[in-house]
């Protein structure tokens, strides 16, 4: 009988060691969330704010944010990328659509909202990301990046889109328009001339950085690799390095 | 996992430290702002591109998104939305809202009975995949 009490503690007490030591959980309504990383941006006198769920206006004339009105829903989507286009454009990428704003005094106004409409294989905000951010800096063009070729788009002034060139087998990273300039990573990072035709001319590259994204100010490309931060001059059509952190 | 009060008091700006997997680069004037995701934001003067001083570090454990206005440094800080001015080379909290945004998401979607039973003075900074 002592036996058999002490087997069925010991099988007890093993029982609850384990209980306790794990956490089993199974995927169900209760405990399944799905909202994304907060975001902001910073554009004329607002704030947008992607707080998880919605995407809002803010206005920052005042000491603090104060909230003017909800932008747009985002529903089971947790890859949500603000980007600035220009002063008065900004675009909200999602995994599945891109949302384009223009910005009329204080007013935000929805301009285009386009689900799958160039690329439907985006694996990730990042790309619609790429493929709106250009249109910021030559304004007739539109450039998505799809994987792993840069697509380059015509846009209209209703924004609708005509591919017109494609430089195939980029890195599908780094990418930023300065001017007609058009800087990619492929075989580090090159700059391409856009010509009448939008056609990409291949100007010249430096080797040897591979790009996670190009911010660009003025002729100075502060590349982020996954070292750490290179800064680039690119004058004269020639590429500089200039440091690295 | 952090608690309220930690969160509250953790803005902090540090001597400079390694630049690791920074995610966004911002520039104010000669100044970068690099953010490291969920740990904190590096500033760097940048006077000299060829060669940039790291000044420091600002501590911001949970930042997942930030942007600059004037001199002001506008964060998400896990929950809160915060706001930090930075001004002679000095980093000081000028505000900050709780709870805010909605809580950081696990990768996987799944939220553990460990995180959902948690105390409420906890709150979620950073996930790390197993």
């Amino acid at each position: 009988m002592k036996t058999l009490i002490k087997t069925l503690f010991l099988f007890a007490f093993c029982f609850a060691l384990v209980s306790c030591e794990d956490d089993p959980v199974q995927p169900n309504e209760n405990n399944y969330v799905n909202v994304g990383t907060p975001k902001m941006l910073s554009i004329g006198n607002m704030l947008v704010i992607y707080d998880g769920e919605n995407v809002s206006q803010y206005s920052t004339v005042t000491n603090q944010p104060v909230f003017v009105k909800k932008l747009l829903d985002i529903f089971y989507e947790k890859e949500v990328a603000l980007k600035k286009l220009d002063d008065i454009h900004f675009a909200v990428a999602t995994e599945s659509s891109t949302a384009i704003f223009e910005i009329d005094g204080n007013n935000v106004n929805l301009i285009d909202h386009s689900f799958f409409s160039i690329c439907n294989n985006f694996a990730a905000a990042q790309n619609a990301f790429a493929r709106v951010h250009h249109s910021a800096f030559s304004n007739s063009n539109y450039c998505p990046e799809t994987n792993p070729d840069v697509e380059i788009f015509e846009r209209d002034a209703q924004w609708n889109l005509t591919q017109v060139a494609t430089i195939i087998e980029a890195e599908n990273a780094g990418i930023a328009f300065y001017g007609d300039t058009l800087f990619i990573c492929k075989n580090g990072v090159s700059a391409y001339a856009l010509d009448a035709l939008l056609q990409p001319q291949f100007i010249t590259n430096i080797a040897g950085i591979y790009a996670e994204e190009i911010t660009i100010k003025n002729n100075l490309l502060l590349v982020q690799t996954p070292e750490g931060l290179s800064q680039i001059r690119f004058k004269n059509k020639q590429f500089k390095l200039l440091s690295e952190i | 996992m952090m608690s309220r009060n930690e969160l509250n008091q953790s803005i902090k700006f540090l001597p400079a430290q390694q630049l690791i997997n920074a995610e966004k680069y911002l520039t104010k004037g000669d100044t970068i702002f690099a953010m490291q995701p969920f740990e904190g934001i590096h500033v760097i003067d940048n006077q000299n591109p060829e060669m940039p001083v790291q000044l420091g570090f600002i501590n911001v454990p949970g930042v997942s998104d930030f942007a600059l206005k004037g001199t002001k440094i506008l964060a998400n800080q896990s929950v809160d939305l915060i706001e930090i001015e930075w001004k002679n080379s000095s980093a000081n909290l000028k505000f900050r809202k709780e709870n805010f945004n909605k809580e950081l998401s696990p990768p996987d979607n799944i939220v553990s009975s460990i995180v959902k039973n948690r105390p409420d003075s906890l709150v979620i900074v950073k996930w790390i995949e197993k």
